[in-house]
């Protein structure tokens, strides 16, 4: 069973470990070592076991499994280089038997941890994993002072009030975003640059310097001169240790509105320490503004001090670091009037989003958005590349436009197409060929935000077309479930 | 017996068969000669009965708890086990010259011999890992067992040690095969104890077909029955694992997830055979409990030993200034076909032609914040032609694809004078204090704030007329649309007198009792 999860249950408790071989190549010294004479080691095997409750969540018994084979790692090397673990093990063994010789003598059974503790440096490393574990989920260890084992337990750290969020859901939210979110890092910079250690990368420590909550992951990556494609990767290395969160950066037309999970209680710790950050201001005052989506422009006040708007960003930027507040997205989704013989119809029907998505916007990942700086082997397929207005010739009525038109509007059924042709707005082809071209948005997939980006237009281009358009087109608004895992509204 | 009786179609309930087994495994247990098992292992071996088969009815407070435990596994679908595939059943023993070994598996050869000598050690255990139930996973196989020992001078080397076991698969979730397991041990060894069973050649060559029915019909049903001898039979059942059900409040509404008329309402118990009718997805349990003359509480465990095995769901109550808001999820709407099927049968008014998706749609996205239930009628009445918007939120809300926003009073300034602000923390949502108190509260409150919802102001209203509000009778220009909301019974003061008994029952405050039942559209509240 070795080097394999070892898992045994037994009644209500479950063991999770990775037992290791230690090999030894016998006999063979190296004349560069300078360690004292070695003796002939004495472990063959050993594994590193946590005991669990038994019905733990299986991630967490994965997790913890994990952690296992990375100790276990770090000692056989630790067990080659210097026979560490032997030397330890000695140790601890002799001073079990001087233990158990001290019982006989004094009365009654002592434990032998207390004096171990003192003595073995193995054993206050096992401990430290175990306290760190029971209370902030963070393992940083340094075996033998020389190796350092790092170790996060997500669902001790990415939890909002009582709900925990499984690490899938932080995993499958990392893979889809997109260049315009951004990072917002959970504490402040100054804090989180101590924590990390002597030889850490420097590309993450200019990341953190240098993101902000209202610059996207794109602009990120061009002031701190890096490949996006990096930024993605530390953006969600900070993600998954519990640093920063992803957000939509922060702009005055964003919608907030309370998350579901967000705690009101005048009397809770949130509330003292933002009156404490906020002097003069009381959290559950604030959050009432925030009862109904408002966006930030409804706070502009041009005769107010300017400091006051200062103030109101970051204590928006504060709400969204505490998962208070989530940002409502419009979402557009083509849905043109039924036609009389629908309901037969329906059977054949293809679902919408088969007959329109010939492009695969589904799940874009990092990897399909290239940065002008990296020559690596990254596609530019960026979806606004298929057909983006440098194609279409714009003014004019050239047969080519209207031949892209018609391509675009053929996916569509019939009733589908000569409901949308019969909408006023649609006689003029700058219209309709706009409306054309972002059909494939139309799904009720992609927000307003992302079709701006991805296209190029203005708000104010789409608010108007949308109207145009609205006897097809049905507009909602909610959270951005990409992003909402982070409020740990999940499904 | 069960075995008689046609089965029912899914959901089953517990068949009336059922509490007669229970009675007959006692029997069982009753002809082992009582002085032949320790008293602790008598114990026991009843306690797992009790534990597996389904209480007397009526049920009683004591026997059930909020926040279920292994306890509720005594009304069980027949479904078999998610998951819980039995891949293998073993018999090992210790033999006494050649040691640990497989004596029976079925099917023959599933465990490897590598597989065997890796893991015995925890298959034929030392006394102290002795009748403990364990799970070992190696090889990409989950072995769960329950050693076994006996001891006694007649046997070789004075003990007979043994475990009957199962084989899944490494990821399989096989908890639910573990109370089978140890049940079978438990057997065994009354068995071994009565007659010699397992020590005697011939009566263990028994093994093998029982063996064979355990692994086909509990991965077929579920369920087994095990003849052992002319006297002696063994029920099994494979109950499955559910979450907690979450507690339920009194201001929630259940509402049932499947078709009413599949159930055979006379097998549950006295409790909930009570209630059943009351659920219609519109009455909160208060009302039920008031209606149905049932105390609160135990209203509130029924609902909530319905919700464990996913009879019911819950939603909130139903007011016409309602507001909810759409969640990501609505869009799942447009894609999928069977969604829009079952959305689109269920909202349909009566008698009428279907509803089309696209009136539906606009009709889920038209809710959002800051728009009641009442502004959605008067905004899309050509849309709700066909559709009866009271089941499309419920619809919405079992589905996921809206949500309601709730609205939590927040006392900021002090005041002493004022009502107790022990429920203005933002804590206790405005749903949750009608029901609780029924008052009315006489000062304005200061200042609203809501997670999830509006904010406004409370204005002053008689207490009933408000209880109006919050009930099943919305106001009476909806009244003349012909809904048949308001019927006699949800009239407050037809109802009152009875309420007024139970203290804290829904209705109106004994100080403020105004006569009139008619609603004003003035007391309503403002939105």
């Amino acid at each position: 069973m070795c080097g394999k999860k070892f898992e045994l249950k037994i009644d209500n408790v479950r063991f999770v470990g990775h037992p290791t071989l230690l090999q030894h190549a016998l006999g063979q010294v190296s004349k560069t070592d300078p360690s004292p004479k070695r003796e002939m080691p004495t472990m063959i095997l050993f594994n590193v076991v946590f005991a669990l409750r038994a019905n733990a969540d299986p991630s967490v018994i994965s997790c913890l499994h994990n952690l296992s084979r990375r100790i276990a790692i770090v000692l056989q090397h630790e067990e080659r280089r210097c026979q560490y673990l032997t030397r330890e093990a000695k140790l601890i063994l002799a001073i079990q038997d001087e233990v158990s010789a001290m019982a006989e003598t004094t009365e009654g059974p002592q434990s032998p941890f207390h004096h171990i503790l003192p003595k073995c440096k193995l054993a206050r490393d096992l401990k430290e994993t175990y306290d760190s574990l029971c209370t902030t989920g963070v393992v940083r260890l340094h075996i033998n002072n020389w190796l350092e084992v790092s170790f996060c337990l997500p669902h001790k750290i990415h939890y909002v009030a009582t709900n925990f969020i499984p690490p899938e859901a932080i995993e499958r939210s990392l893979k889809s975003i997109r260049p315009y979110h951004a990072l917002l890092l959970l504490n402040d910079e100054k804090s989180l640059l101590n924590e990390l250690p002597l030889d850490c990368s420097p590309a993450l420590v200019r990341v953190i310097k240098t993101t902000s909550a209202v610059k996207n992951l794109q602009q990120l990556a061009q002031d701190a001169d890096l490949a996006l494609l990096q930024v993605f990767q530390l953006a969600a290395h900070l993600v998954y240790w519990g640093k920063a969160i992803i957000i939509y950066p922060l702009c005055e037309n964003n919608v907030y509105m309370l998350s579901p999970n967000a705690s009101v209680c005048l009397y809770s710790p949130l509330a003292d320490a933002f009156s404490c950050q906020f002097r003069g201001h009381n959290l559950p005052s604030m959050l009432a503004k925030f009862s109904l989506p408002v966006s930030l422009a409804e706070f502009k006040n041009p005769l107010a001090p300017p400091v006051q708007e200062t103030q109101l960003i970051q204590m928006v930027i504060w709400m969204l670091q505490h998962r208070l507040l989530i940002q409502l997205h419009t979402y557009v989704c083509l849905m043109v009037p039924p036609q009389e013989e629908e309901l037969r119809a329906q059977d054949e029907d293809m679902p919408f989003t088969a007959r329109v998505g010939g492009r695969s916007l589904s799940t874009p990942n990092a990897l399909s958005f290239g940065s002008p700086t990296s020559s690596d082997d990254m596609t530019l397929t960026s979806p606004s590349m298929d057909n983006s207005s440098a194609e279409l010739i714009p003014g004019g009525d050239s047969p080519l436009n209207k031949r892209m038109t018609e391509n675009l509007l053929a996916s569509l059924l019939e009733h589908e197409r000569e409901a949308i042709l019969n909408v006023p707005a649609a006689q003029n082809p700058e219209d309709l060929r706009m409306f054309a071209r972002l059909l494939h948005y139309f799904r009720g997939r992609h927000h307003l935000e992302e079709i701006m980006y991805n296209e190029n237009m203005r708000r104010s281009q789409l608010l108007m077309l949308f109207d145009k358009f609205r006897s097809v087109l049905v507009v909602t608004s909610h959270e951005d479930p990409v992003i909402s895992v982070f409020q740990s509204l999940l499904k | 017996m069960l075995a008689g009786r046609a089965e029912p179609p899914l959901p089953t309930w517990p068949g009336r068969g059922a509490g007669s087994d229970w009675l007959r495994e006692l029997s069982v247990m009753a002809k082992a000669r009582p002085t032949a098992l320790r008293r602790s292992e008598w114990r026991e071996v009843l306690s797992l009965n009790m534990r597996a088969r389904p209480p007397r009815s009526p049920v009683t407070p004591r026997e059930r708890r909020y926040g279920g435990r292994r306890g509720w596994a005594g009304l069980g679908c027949s479904r078999p086990a998610m998951g819980g595939r039995i891949e293998c059943v073993f018999f090992s023993e210790f033999h006494p010259t050649l040691g640990p070994k497989i004596t029976y598996q079925v099917p023959e050869d599933f465990i490897s011999r590598e597989l065997f000598d890796t893991i015995q050690v925890y298959v034929i255990t030392k006394p102290e890992l002795q009748n403990k139930l364990i799970t070992v996973t190696a090889m990409e196989k989950k072995l769960i067992g329950c050693p076994v020992c006996i001891e006694h001078k007649k046997y070789s080397r004075n003990a007979l040690l043994f475990n009957l076991g199962f084989v899944c698969d490494a990821r399989a979730k096989a908890c639910a095969l573990e109370p089978i397991v140890k049940k079978l041990a438990g057997y065994l060894t009354t068995l071994e104890l009565e007659s010699g069973f397992i020590s005697n050649e011939e009566s263990k060559q028994k093994l093998v077909p029982i063996m064979t029915i355990l692994l086909e019909e509990l991965n077929a049903k579920g369920k087994c029955t095990l003849p052992i001898d002319e006297s002696n039979t063994i029920h099994l059942k494979v109950i499955e694992q559910r979450p907690d059900p979450p507690i339920v409040q009194e201001y929630d509404v259940p509402v049932f997830t499947q078709d009413k008329d599949d159930f055979f309402n006379s097998q549950w118990d006295l409790t909930t055979q009570q209630i059943l009718p009351y659920i219609d997805g519109f009455r909160h349990v208060q009302k039920i409990s008031a209606e149905a003359d049932v105390e609160l509480n135990l209203v509130r465990i029924a609902v909530q030993n319905l919700l464990y095995y996913g009879v019911v769901t819950l939603v909130s109550i139903l007011q016409y200034s309602n507001v909810y808001c759409t969640t990501p999820k609505v869009q799942d709407l447009v894609d999928d076909k069977c969604l829009q099927e079952e959305c689109l049968s269920y909202v349909t008014k009566q008698g009428h032609k279907r509803a089309s998706l696209r009136d539906v749609f606009q009709l889920y996205c038209g809710l959002s914040p800051g728009t009641t239930v009442r502004d959605l009628i008067s905004r899309y009445t050509l849309q709700l032609q066909r559709v009866d918007e009271r089941r499309l939120i419920q619809f919405g809300l079992m589905k996921g694809l809206i949500r309601r926003l709730q609205k939590y009073p927040v006392k900021v300034a002090r005041d002493e004078r004022s009502h107790p602000a022990r429920l203005y923390t933002g804590c206790h949502s405005y749903d949750e204090i009608c029901c609780k108190t029924g008052m009315d509260p006489q000062d304005p409150l200061l200042r609203v704030c809501a997670p999830q919802g509006c904010w406004e102001t409370w204005p002053c209203l008689p207490a009933h007329s408000r209880a109006l509000a919050l009930g099943s009778c919305p106001f009476g220009s909806l009244q003349a649309a012909g809904r048949r909301d308001c019927g006699p019974g949800s009239s407050p003061s037809q109802a009152a007198k009875p309420m007024l008994a139970r203290g804290r029952a829904w209705g109106p405050h004994p100080a403020s009792d105004t006569a009139s039942g008619h609603p004003t559209d003035t007391t309503l509240t403002p939105c």
